[in-house]
């Protein structure tokens, strides 16, 4: 199994892992429900719910692989992360959770994804841009040493 | 002496270094054999590159190679101007080269370090070498801090030597 496989699938299982423990988080007040025996929360529902937030963990963590691979850009790679986790969530949205298009929220949510994506892919570029800085530094030094040497 | 082979010496003062002509009726399996025999002779005395251009054997002096890349399966050497195909892989080559004059910049590629002009990031994010030749070519993202690593660490050689 190659490395990349691995870390793909350590990273299906965390995500998985994740999604349940944060769907469990947004769903205290119900969970507390179900315990006491009030509100209209079902064992078999609540299991769907869980199973529904460690898939969109799984699809979401695992497919941040996809920025392993060299041939993407950085651009490219936040692009189609995006895409999946935007069809996913909101595939979810509307079939599961009750979405309406004309809802603000939605929009809001649609907004706040675009945002943080856009501030994923800045992080990324700001970072690989000071290491090329640095790069160029280095060898601007090497090429110093080169010409110091050919003079002497 | 074997009847497969006749051996012919021909000692002539104006061959500065020995030139080999392979005469035969056809390229065989021991053609092949007797190339790869000179070869090997020849790394051992001179650590230059052995390349190929179409037949003809080519000596690269390693301080004139550009870059050395992987094509279709194929290893190509870039100097001055020209491309050769060479018989070893990417990894014997980058053992056998000086390791402060060539750097591994991808998984399909080692670079002269004393060609590159200089590194850029572009808006996509994908990261830019142009040699002095005037090539462009792509760093993989894995390699920046290696290649970092191997700059300072040759800068930090330059230094220790004064």
């Amino acid at each position: 199994m190659s490395d990349k496989m691995k870390k793909t699938i350590l990273l299906v299982i965390f995500g998985f892992i994740g999604g349940m423990v944060i769907n469990c988080m947004f769903m205290m007040d119900s969970i507390a429900g179900l315990i006491n025996g009030t509100g209209d929360l079902t064992v078999g529902r609540f299991i769907f719910f869980l199973l529904m937030g460690g898939i969109f963990g799984a699809v979401n963590c695992g497919s941040s692989i996809i920025y392993d691979i060299e041939r993407l850009s950085i651009l490219g790679a936040t692009l189609i992360h995006f895409l999946i986790v935007f069809t996913m969530f909101f595939g979810f949205g509307f079939t599961l959770w009750g979405f309406e298009i004309d809802d603000v929220m939605v929009w809001v949510l649609f907004v706040c994804m675009v945002i943080a994506y856009f501030i994923i892919w800045l992080i990324l570029y700001t970072t690989y841009k000071k290491e090329i800085r640095k790069l160029n530094k280095e060898l601007e030094n090497i090429k110093k040493d080169t010409t110091d040497q050919k003079g002497e | 002496m074997s009847k497969l082979i006749d051996i012919c010496v021909q000692v002539d003062p104006a061959y500065g270094s020995p030139h080999v002509i392979i005469k035969t009726d056809r390229r065989s399996p021991l053609i092949d054999k007797i190339i790869d025999a000179i070869e090997r002779c020849t790394e051992e005395e001179d650590p230059d590159v052995v390349c190929y251009s179409d037949d003809t054997v080519v000596f690269l002096n390693s301080e004139d190679i550009t870059r050395i890349y992987s094509e279709n399966r194929k290893i190509m050497v870039c100097s001055e101007g020209k491309t050769y195909r060479s018989r070893q892989t990417l990894a014997e080559l980058e053992e056998k080269l000086d390791e402060s004059r060539f750097v591994r910049i991808s998984r399909f590629e080692l670079v002269n370090i004393r060609m590159i002009s200089g590194f850029d990031l572009s808006m996509a994010g994908t990261i830019k070498v142009s040699l002095k030749d005037g090539t462009e070519t792509w760093v993989a993202r894995r390699y920046v801090r290696t290649i970092q690593e191997k700059f300072m660490s040759i800068n930090q050689g330059g230094k220790d030597h004064e």
